[in-house]
């Protein structure tokens, strides 16, 4: 079974997401309804729903909640690309103009409003109390770690419980959250919707370690950006603490930081210190062991095939090199 | 406890609740509007919905408090400020928009009955709506058809929560109310960042002032004759048709004074 296999054998319900996403997406205002069409169509791995309908074959997949779940995740994650994409004043998001480039902040704003508020719409008709208690409280904690994030830039000497923290909120919450509201949508156990809650958690933070690592070790063709982006912009990542706490680069990176100019060259030896220093591999490990306890967390899940399809999809982020 | 004393607890409870050391430390106090404040809790509480009034009132505020700081981002960057302050003003106008927007969700996902959640979900996408047609017409608009869409914007979450608690009488008293207060507010307060309607009126019409002067007395003066219509259904909502005429004599001699 590989990853293509999975999205093959999903492509029927996926699409049907689809359809759902571009229906719910209709709004009576031009300019919302391009610019969420825009979205829409700039496409994307669409992992949120896949996890969905991988974890709801614990129950029964076809009820109308699993839908209804997965196109609510994606619309919050659509939606808080929007306005991320005004956060970092983005232009472009996998190459194409973003919403704030295309139209401007305001129009972004309303946007990301508009779609937040369909994908609560959607899944207000959802009868299952402890769901929205768990989806409340993750949504609100995103934003909360969005702040955090914001927050922490440039303080270089932040301990990994916060980055910890951060990468919760940022990344491994929502794809928890697909994982157990795909079980709950499905009519599982609270038992079997917390395993798979803690196999995306798991699975998630792995995940955006290793964005955060081929962030300094992807080219600019792969990334779409310079490597090392985020120290550019003051994010202290995984590679860059442990640089600073286990390799003795503190004094350098908070050279570079300090400087208000700084030139290309500077930044690239510094990136470049942080690729030989030893912090990727460092790093590398802290994410393989999340990982390893995501795949142990399967072994205490019923052995169906979507629990293999979830190991190959943890498989996959332990491999994948953009 | 009296209806003052019930309202201020409401209100001193959405304060603690929406304090963000950080978030406080770089961006204003958030506006709580006490005249929806004391409408939504009159509503609910009127209605023997079954779920906490002050629960309610505060998670239809916070959604309000969100979209209305969504909408100051652009204003933020329209203002040619340059810097990493501005930079961080503008990420943290995003995100604690962002952050009120999901506290209504939380809080309502925590109550008996979480009806209201979806009323407020289709009312916000109906107010994204609408300030998409205030700010981006699609045609040459006219007059009329601005203020209407000021009031839509304005009113939005409150006519559609009076709507579904069966309080359909109310909608008129109210929206008239909310709009003739919005538009002396962009009256007073234009040329500043909060009177955004203002300049956009200002920047499309000829006389804007003029128009607006105008247009708020037709409004108010046509408001207070239908809050003095004596008419014997109305006798559970008197004391909030009264406190609507009050506040609204009140706003219009502050207005006049340049104190509002």
């Amino acid at each position: 079974m590989t990853l293509t296999s999975i999205y093959l054998e999903q492509k029927k319900n996926l699409n049907k997401i689809e359809k759902q996403l571009e229906s719910a997406l209709k709004a009576t205002h031009p300019v919302i309804h391009e610019a969420a069409l825009d979205l829409l169509r700039a496409g994307g791995k669409r992992i949120r729903p896949l996890l969905v309908l991988l974890c709801a074959q614990y129950g029964d997949a076809s009820r109308k909640a699993v839908y209804d779940s997965a196109v609510t995740l994606e619309l919050i994650h659509m939606a808080s690309l929007v306005h991320d994409d005004v956060v970092d004043d983005s232009d472009l998001r996998r190459g194409k103009p973003t919403v704030k480039a295309q139209w401007d902040n305001r129009v972004a704003m309303f946007t990301g409003d508009f779609i937040f508020a369909k994908a609560v719409e959607l899944i207000a008709a959802f009868d299952h109390k402890e769901a929205h208690l768990h989806i409340s409280r993750i949504i609100r904690d995103l934003s909360l770690g969005e702040i955090d994030q914001i927050k922490e830039l440039y303080h270089v000497e932040q301990n990994l419980r916060v980055y910890l923290r951060r990468i919760k909120r940022k990344t491994a919450l929502l794809l928890a959250l697909s994982c157990q509201l795909g079980a709950l949508s499905s009519g599982c156990s609270s038992d079997i919707g917390l395993k798979l809650y803690y196999f995306g958690y798991y699975l998630g933070m792995s995940y955006q370690m290793t964005d955060d690592i081929l962030d300094f070790v992807g080219t600019e063709e792969q990334l779409g950006k310079p490597a090392g982006d985020d120290l550019r912009h003051g994010n202290i990542t995984l590679p860059t603490y442990f640089a600073i706490h286990n390799h003795g680069l503190s004094s350098v990176i908070r050279g570079v930081l300090a400087l208000k100019d700084t030139k290309a060259t500077q930044w690239n030896a510094v990136i470049q210190s942080i690729r030989d220093c030893g912090a990727i591999q460092d790093s590398e490990r802290l994410s393989g062991a999340y990982l390893r306890k995501a795949i142990e967390t399967l072994d205490r899940l019923p052995k169906i095939r979507a629990t293999r399809s979830l190991k190959e999809i943890a498989d996959y982020i332990g491999k994948r090199k953009y | 406890m009296s209806l003052n004393d019930e309202l201020k607890l409401v209100h001193d409870q959405l304060c603690e609740e929406l304090e963000h050391p950080y978030v406080r430390s770089i961006l204003p106090e958030p506006v709580i509007d006490r005249d929806k404040l004391l409408i939504y809790y009159v509503l609910f509480r009127l209605s023997r919905f079954g779920t906490s009034a002050a629960e309610c009132t505060k998670s239809v505020l916070v959604a309000e408090i969100g979209l209305n700081t969504h909408r100051n981002v652009s204003n933020i960057s329209m203002e040619g400020i340059t810097g990493s302050e501005a930079t961080k003003q503008r990420q943290l106008t995003v995100l604690s928009g962002d952050f009120y927007s999901a506290l209504y969700y939380f809080w309502l996902a925590r109550q008996p009955n979480m009806e209201v959640i979806k009323w407020v979900a289709q009312a916000i996408q109906k107010f994204n709506v609408q300030q998409c047609t205030f700010f981006y017409p699609a045609s040459h608009p006219n007059w009329i058809e601005m203020i209407a869409a000021i009031k839509e914007i304005e009113s939005a979450l409150v006519k559609k929560i009076a709507e579904q608690l069966g309080f359909t009488q109310m909608i008129s008293y109210l929206t008239d109310f909310l709009l003739v207060k919005k538009l002396i507010f962009e009256q007073s307060a234009h040329g500043h960042e909060s009177g955004l309607f203002y300049r956009v009126l200002h920047d499309t019409f000829d006389h804007c002032p003029e128009r607006l002067d105008k247009t708020i007395r037709e409004k108010k003066t046509q408001l207070i004759k239908a809050l003095n219509r004596p008419e014997d259904e109305r006798q559970q909502w008197r004391p909030l048709l009264n406190y609507l005429r009050n506040r609204m004599e009140r706003l219009t001699e502050s207005a006049e004074e340049g104190i509002y």
